[in-house]
């Protein structure tokens, strides 16, 4: 059976919204049968974060809401998870709505050896379709864990939900709810063992793991060019 | 900023003013901030990397939408 740690805090206007697209998250786990430790409100902070990282032996990081580049943040608006703590996560998947945190924080729990899914950019929604946007920041957790989908076919999935929820927006003249729906499947990201996140393509490392471009570049300084 | 450009935004701006005549509750969320109809359509005038996703997102929205029109109109019309 699997596991899982939810963590919702709810302190700002986002958080109430977001707090409440968790239920939905929390209700398919149970109709799952997927075990759940819930960190909600004054509970979800760091120090309890990690104790339950610690304890059990979990398989599902969720954390709704908010995020930055290199952390998840807690009801205390500090980080629950950033870089210092994110070994916790290693063998684990991570499911977040949190801002940006797809940018810096995901790569390192991917460099942990985690799986992560979350978002590169700010994550935006509109008060006139929170129905459409709890179902699409919700589906990737379904087509997951609860179809079990491998990851990349089920961010392949989302996306197009994403997209086919923007258009149904169109539809019922909420024209700019379907325009930050689109950005959010844009910036919706998925790192795990068959999908490396971008950055490592360009960086140092990524040279340095190749041999044949490695040698290449040698050569080419040994002659000069 | 283009003409072109200059008049998407025009439009987007416009749908906001309705949105914010209608609806005066409407808030966008965009991470911790949140924005008003109102303080949307004004924010599009100086917040230049969002008005360019804006736009962006708007474009690719409009050719979905005539894909899947033109596709509706091609299965209609194909024969039977």
């Amino acid at each position: 059976m699997l596991k899982a740690i939810l963590v919702r805090p709810r302190f700002d206007s986002a958080t109430e919204h977001t707090y409440a697209f968790a239920k939905d998250i929390l209700e398919m786990c149970q109709k799952a049968g997927i075990e759940v430790i819930e960190l909600a409100e004054e509970d979800a902070v760091r120090k309890l974060v990690e104790k339950s990282l610690t304890a059990g032996d979990m398989d599902i990081y969720i954390h709704y809401d908010h995020g930055d580049e290199g952390a998840l943040i807690g009801q205390d608006e500090k980080a629950c998870i950033d870089s210092k703590n994110c070994k916790l996560l290693a063998n684990k998947d991570v499911y977040t709505l949190a801002c940006l945190s797809g940018k810096s924080l995901g790569v390192d729990i991917w460099n942990q050896g985690g799986r992560f899914w979350g978002y590169i950019e700010v994550v935006s929604f509109t008060t006139d379709a929170l129905e459409e946007f709890k179902r699409a920041f919700n589906c990737g957790f379904e087509f997951l864990f609860i179809n079990g989908e491998e990851h990349n076919a089920a961010l392949a999935q989302a996306k197009a939900e994403f997209d086919s929820l923007a258009v149904e927006l169109v539809g019922k003249g909420k024209t700019i709810a379907a325009i930050f729906m689109r950005m959010n499947g844009d910036n919706m990201v998925c790192y795990n063992a068959n999908s490396k996140p971008e950055e490592k393509e360009g960086c140092l490392l990524a040279i340095l793991k190749s041999p044949i471009r490695l040698w290449g570049l040698g050569l080419e300084l040994i002659r000069g060019r | 900023m283009g003409n072109n450009e200059k008049a998407l935004v025009k439009e987007v701006q416009k749908t906001l003013s309705k949105i914010a005549a209608r609806d005066p509750t409407w808030t966008l969320h965009l991470g911790s901030e949140q924005l008003t109809a109102e303080q949307a359509a004004k924010r599009l005038d100086t917040d230049k990397p969002l008005r360019k996703l804006v736009i962006t997102h708007y474009l690719g929205l409009a050719i979905e939408m005539e894909q899947k029109a033109r596709e509706h109109a091609e299965g209609n019309s194909s024969p039977s």
